[in-house]
């Protein structure tokens, strides 16, 4: 249907407004696309192809006046991209950490020779998403609020959330303690700790922020990884490891009983990805 | 296109189906689905644009203005912008308040915030509305227009997160997105 109606395509008789409408729908279903075929494990309907321009700030979008279309002709010099453009960027490494991922689950045997080198090729993307960000998309908690009053504090910090997700999960096999120790297995394992514990952080300053919640579905799921990585230190970590991650998993644990009053499918996700963990 | 004789919940979910006009097929009436060879006497809509929504939603099937207004703000809040980025915030609320909003682009969102209103009562009526837009989507399945998609993509995300996450739920989020993308 994107296809048909030609999304993706800038059509002249459409305003800046209807423009940029398309094109979020275009990206959005892009990005259901990326996660979807992660969650069910189908192919990718968004392979190669043209993609429309990346959406705009988002401030500068919702100011565009429905009224007065003469106003919205946006000189492209002032075009700035919004953080929809970065989340898209991070999707785009996501869906190379599922392939890998995925990958990996179909393997029977491992080549940790050539699965180092995968790993290290995407924490460099995401090494380099991160550098690369400008310095008010950075997270601080400065530039938190500086989001919250601009009214786009919890699409922020769902951009931050969605990256210690991916990163987390990157990581997340070489919390196997029976993989076989290579120079980086420790690094990464560490890593995978580091970003669930970061998730962990974030989701808790950011509902304790009226303006930055993050109570959409999806970070159900998220916050189930992240607390299977903090049950992982719980269980066989060291013992200075041990008070904080404690705390850390209860900390999740409340947002998720609060979350699950809200979405009863968190039930579904607490009960089945714990236990198989 | 050969048009299937197919009702049009068998066809989204692939299944063999015993369609006869006038009443639920097995395979519906099993599942609990609202057979769509109840709701129609005709043929199946061609597949090309057909401006209208096949049927439109009775008025009194849709949220009350005020409500409908809490439940606009409750998305803008709560989902806007996060797993998705679908609209010129000002247009939608613009197009909630003068009753311009596509029904199920309306009854979508409402099923989807409904669940963050403060009043038990709006709380309650979530899934009738999300009920109501799953079968607005289902019937519109073939009137491709921005509305539309963008109805599909706020029921797929209903669909995902609610209680029966049976395989039917499952599958209807991404058949929206396959026929999204086809």
């Amino acid at each position: 249907m994107a296809q048909l109606l030609q999304l993706h395509k800038e059509d002249p008789a459409d305003n800046e407004i209807a423009r940029e409408v398309k094109r979020r729908v275009w990206w959005s279903l892009y990005l259901i696309d990326q996660w979807a075929s992660a969650g069910l494990g189908l192919p990718r309907h968004f392979n190669g192809g043209p993609v429309p321009r990346l959406p705009m700030d988002e401030v500068a979008f919702s100011q565009l006046s429905i009224t007065d279309s003469s106003r919205n002709v946006e000189p492209l010099e002032n075009w700035q991209p919004g953080i929809w453009s970065h989340m898209i960027s991070l999707v785009k490494i996501f869906g190379l950490i599922q392939d890998l991922n995925h990958e990996l689950g179909n393997q029977m045997h491992w080549d940790e020779n050539s699965i180092e080198p995968c790993v290290l090729s995407l924490a460099e993307q995401l090494a380099n998403f991160e550098y690369e960000l400008p310095s008010t998309m950075v997270y601080t908690l400065d530039n938190l609020e500086f989001h919250v009053r601009r009214g786009v504090g919890s699409t922020f910090v769902a951009l931050h959330l969605g990256y210690h997700h991916y990163c987390t999960l990157l990581y997340y096999q070489y919390l196997d303690q029976r993989r076989p120790p290579t120079p980086n297995t420790r690094m990464f394992a560490q890593r995978c700790k580091h970003h669930a514990t970061e998730y962990c952080e974030l989701i808790r300053t950011s509902n304790q922020r009226s303006g930055a919640e993050a109570l959409y579905n999806i970070v159900g799921h998220m916050t189930v990884v992240s607390s299977s990585v903090l049950l992982h230190t719980l269980l066989f970590g060291d013992d200075q490891e041990l008070p904080l991650a404690r705390h850390r998993l209860e900390s999740n644990y409340e947002f998720l009983v609060k979350l699950r009053e809200i979405w009863p499918s968190v039930d579904i996700m607490v009960s089945s990805d714990l236990i198989l963990f | 296109m050969k048009l299937g004789s197919a009702c049009l919940q068998c066809r989204s979910g692939k299944r063999k189906c015993d369609r006869a006009l006038g009443t639920a097929c097995e395979q519906c009436e099993k599942r609990g689905l609202q057979c769509s060879s109840l709701q129609r006497d005709g043929p199946p809509a061609a597949l090309l644009p057909t401006p209208q929504p096949v049927s439109s939603i009775e008025t009194s099937s849709l949220p009350p203005a005020e409500v409908s207004k809490e439940l606009v703000d409750l998305y803008i809040c709560y989902i806007h912008n996060k797993p998705h980025s679908l609209f010129h915030e000002p247009s939608l609320r613009q197009s909630a308040r003068d009753g311009t909003l596509n029904h199920g682009v309306l009854l979508g969102i409402a099923g989807l915030s409904a669940r963050f209103s403060a009043n038990p009562q709006i709380r309650n009526q979530g899934h009738v509305f999300a009920n109501r837009a799953r079968i607005f989507v289902q019937t519109n399945i073939e009137n491709i227009c921005l509305e539309n998609v963008q109805a599909f993509i706020i029921v797929g995300n209903v669909c995902l997160a609610g209680s029966d996450s049976d395989s039917e739920s499952l599958y209807f989020g991404k058949s929206a997105l396959k026929k999204v993308n086809n």
